[in-house]
């Protein structure tokens, strides 16, 4: 009996040790991915099977844009401040929410205009089959993306 | 039918002299033996089962079955768990790298 209990238990030490190691496996480089600085510029590198160089360089071109990115960020927070005070003053459409809606659709342009400029720039700096994905990939997730768009979800299993 | 080999068999057994002596009360010990295995009572579902269990892993070939099949589980469980778990984390990863891009996408995430 005990030699029976014992190979009960063996089994299930066998089927838990085998689970764990292959799900460790398979998720170390995710595990690395959450441990790093930036995890979503390893999950860009790792994607995109950059090389060191290349990432080093769309590293400093993120970097050198995220400023960029969020002061554009506070000045549509301000202006959607700016609207929302208005809506509370008036129940109707005014010049003066026409001029601020104007505003902010000037800022969105602008901010768009920005980002695809960040785009390009990122994509050159890619090996050009996976700048001309991670291109497509982004503009759909970005620019392209809103109601009745198609979301093309994460590159890696969505795109062909 | 008797073969030769069993005639011959037949003969060395009746020349087979016991030259030990028989153990004290011997007969009366084997019946009392087979009188309380005759008296146990029935055995429960855990009785049962550890019988059965005991029975099942006396065979080498189901043992090492039972082991194979529960270290294909475990390799195929951990296999499909760990690739969702890569797909979740992949999803993740690249929608905080679209919001860090996208100041639209701040302000949903908010």
């Amino acid at each position: 009996m005990k030699r029976a209990i014992a190979i009960l238990l063996l089994g299930f030490a066998v089927a838990t040790l085998a689970y764990a190691v292959v799900y460790h496996g398979a998720t170390a480089q995710e595990r690395e991915a959450m441990q790093s600085d930036a995890p979503e510029l390893y999950w860009l590198k790792q994607e995109f099977h950059l090389d060191d160089a290349q990432f080093q360089r769309i590293s400093r071109m993120h970097e050198g844009y995220l400023p960029q990115c969020g002061e554009t960020c506070r000045k549509i927070a301000e202006k959607n401040v700016e609207l929302k005070d208005l809506f509370d003053r008036t129940n109707a459409v005014t010049p003066e929410v026409e001029q601020k809606l104007g505003e902010i659709a000037r800022l969105r342009a602008e901010c768009q205009a920005n980002m695809l400029r960040h785009f390009y720039e990122v994509s050159q700096a890619m090996p050009p089959e996976e700048g001309r994905r991670y291109l497509a990939w982004v503009q759909q997730k970005t620019i392209l993306s809103g109601p009745g768009q198609m979301d093309m979800g994460n590159p890696a299993h969505k795109m062909p | 039918m008797n073969l030769p080999e069993d005639q011959m068999l037949g003969k060395l057994l009746k020349e087979w002299k016991i030259s030990q002596p028989v153990p004290p009360r011997l007969r009366e010990g084997v019946w009392r033996r087979i009188a309380r295995a005759e008296a146990q009572p029935e055995l429960g579902l855990a009785g049962g089962w550890n019988e059965w269990l005991a029975r099942m892993f006396a065979k080498p070939a189901l043992a090492v079955g039972y082991i194979t099949v529960l270290l294909a589980a475990g390799l195929t469980a951990g296999y499909f768990r760990g690739e969702d778990q890569q797909h979740r984390v992949n999803d993740e990863l690249a929608a905080r790298y679209v919001q860090s891009l996208d100041p639209y996408q701040h302000f949903s995430a908010k």
